[in-house]
């Protein structure tokens, strides 16, 4: 058994590696290796977009990648940097940047939790395998 | 701890990707795991000396590519073959660099824990 650490640079739609990110991620979960993490980071943050919606008939990742959080606790790490420069944004930072924006709801999905680069490189330092999809 | 090489192949202000690669590598030196930057194909351009970005409208990140020592990240690679065939010599480079020939980048990358290329 070897540990994982899975790094999305791709945006959800549109881009082959975001469904290759996720077929090596559920691979890797059902061979029974262990899977730190899945980090998020550059276009990749668009994955947690709720704002986002994929037609039915096409293949939506991030109910993948939600369907992994939600059955294996496979965190789901969103750069904070990234995503910030992306609109992409939670509840509270909506609500602190209210009067600015005029918004009162952010639009990540609460599957996915704010982090940031340290995150990533703590488990980076003691995981196995770090495999990018760009 | 593990060991990382950060790649660069991409132009400076094309697209973030540099800066977002400088971020990479400088969190890795934060955390103490040994980082080697390495700069392949159109990356090398970010290596080139005496760029003025602001003259486009771009933040200058180049500039903190001079953290790198503070980080303890001493190892800076790029591509030989990359560079001559761009026209740019080891002389025309904002930091020391060891220019090595592609084919032993290939050999070198086999000597690190984790490969991240930007």
């Amino acid at each position: 058994m070897a540990s994982f650490l899975i790094l999305v640079h791709s945006s959800n739609y549109a881009c082959q590696s975001s469904r290759s990110a996720l077929k090596y991620a559920e691979s890797v979960v059902n061979n029974g290796h262990d899977l730190k993490a899945i980090f998020f980071y550059q276009e990749g943050v668009c994955h947690a977009n709720t704002l986002s919606s994929i037609p039915t008939d096409e293949l939506d990742t991030t109910t993948g990648f939600k369907q992994l959080n939600a059955d294996h606790n496979i965190p789901l790490l969103l750069c904070v940097t990234a995503a910030d420069k992306r609109g992409i944004i939670d509840d509270q930072q909506a609500l602190e940047q209210a009067q600015e924006l005029k918004q009162a709801h952010g639009n990540v999905d609460p599957a996915f939790t704010i982090a940031g680069l340290g995150e990533m490189a703590t488990i980076a330092a003691v995981t196995d395998r770090l495999v990018q999809f760009k | 701890m593990k060991t990382i090489a950060i790649i660069n192949t991409q132009s400076p202000f094309n697209t973030p990707a540099g800066r977002d690669s400088l971020d990479l590598a400088l969190i890795f030196g934060a955390f103490e795991q040994p980082v080697t930057v390495i700069f392949l194909g159109d990356g090398v351009y970010q290596l080139l000396d005496g760029q003025n970005p602001e003259a486009i409208d771009t933040k200058d990140y180049l500039s903190t590519m001079k953290a790198f020592e503070l980080y303890d990240i001493e190892h800076i690679v790029c591509g030989l073959d990359d560079m001559k065939n761009r026209g740019i010599s080891v002389n025309k480079l904002s930091m020391p660099v060891e220019a090595l020939p592609n084919a032993q980048i290939g050999e070198l990358l086999n000597t690190f824990d984790h490969v991240i290329t930007m």
